[in-house]
């Protein structure tokens, strides 16, 4: 008899834990952290830089000069094609 | 200088750019879209197909001209879907004009026919010499715009390092200098590339008017050397820049890492 009303005891104590949701932890693992992590979008830059506008570290500046001096070096061949189109030389027609 | 400040002024600048050029595109070449498919029975000459021969070769010369001018367009970052679809719009209508004259003048059989169409070639390329200047500047300034938005972000970093410098009791005028001197001299970039922009964008081909070519080659040069002075703006700015990281590197304020200046 006392077995029998242990084990009542002990099933309702369980099923009591699993409505108040005490287990749920445990029957349904929650993502840790890192996986939450892995899934935020990460932080975008609104000025074109290739990090994020808050990331102020050495290696993200050394980044973001680099695609500055991408850009700049760009900016001369669009100016050099300034200068082409403007000394543009048409062949020469027979008539 | 007021970082914040600038960026409105870029916005104000990519407002202003988006427009303006469309405008110029919009311009006809002047190019017959028609072709002549009657063949007289006259038989060509030497010098017919000596001019067949130059034409063509022009023809093409401006078709892949502007083939490559549609695909910088394409590249620009600081207009709209909508701004570059106008301009492919416009450029392949006219580059299929040119592919049409070019398909007249090898099937022109008349000598008189053939120099008359050999001759729009030469009336054409004074709106082709307008526009070709026009849109390697306006994708230029272009260009100029999305490097000073990049510095300007930049800038802000360097805001929070110097800032940071500070708080650790270090001195940081010099870099505050170089900072506001940064400010400016994106400033000055964005106001040449407006300029370049404000002062070429609008003109419109001179229809054989010596004057209104004189005025147009003369506006053109000028905006060239805005978008030159643009270019020196950006270099000078990127160099304060390095004067910043220097001087954050020689401060130390972040121990465990090295700051890498180009």
């Amino acid at each position: 008899m006392k077995w029998i009303i242990g084990i009542i005891v002990i099933v309702a104590a369980a099923g009591a834990l699993w409505w108040s949701g005490f287990l749920q932890p445990w029957i349904f693992p929650q993502p840790s952290t890192s996986d939450t992590q892995a899934q935020a979008p990460a932080p975008q830059s609104t000025s074109g830089l290739p990090t994020a506008d808050t990331d102020t570290s050495d290696s993200a500046l050394v980044q973001d000069t680099a695609a500055v001096d991408a850009e700049l070096q760009a900016l001369g061949s669009d100016s050099a094609s300034v200068d082409q189109s403007l000394n543009d030389k048409p062949v020469e027609q027979a008539y | 200088m007021n970082i914040s400040t600038e960026r409105a002024g870029i916005a104000f600048l990519l407002g202003a750019s988006m427009l303006l050029p469309s405008l110029v595109f919009a311009q006809d070449l002047g190019v017959s879209a028609s072709v002549n498919a009657q063949a007289t029975t006259s038989v060509r000459t030497t010098l017919m197909q000596n001019a067949v021969t130059r034409a063509g070769q022009e023809i093409d010369r401006r078709i892949a001209a502007l083939q490559r001018l549609n695909a910088r367009i394409q590249e620009m970052r600081k207009v709209t879907a909508e701004f570059k679809q106008n301009l492919n719009t416009n450029i392949q209508n006219q580059v299929s004009g040119l592919t049409t004259l070019r398909a007249k003048i090898e099937a022109d059989t008349d000598a008189a026919t053939l120099k008359a169409d050999v001759q729009t070639i030469g009336a054409a390329y004074r709106v082709f010499m307008l526009i070709m200047p026009q849109a390697a500047i306006a994708a230029a300034a272009d260009r100029v715009v999305v490097a000073v938005d990049m510095l300007v972000g930049i800038g802000n970093k360097l805001q929070a390092r110097i800032d940071a410098a500070a708080q650790t009791g270090a001195d940081g005028t010099a870099l505050k200098a170089a900072l506001t001197d940064l400010g400016a001299k994106l400033s000055t970039a964005q106001t040449e590339a407006q300029a370049a922009v404000t002062g070429s964008a609008a003109l419109a081909p001179d229809n054989g008017d010596a004057k209104v070519m004189a005025s147009n080659t003369s506006a053109l040069k000028a905006a060239r050397t805005h978008v030159q002075d643009a270019h020196a703006a950006l270099i000078a700015a990127r160099k304060d820049v390095t004067t910043i990281l220097q001087g954050l590197r020689s401060i130390n304020v972040n121990a465990t890492t090295t700051v890498q200046v180009q």
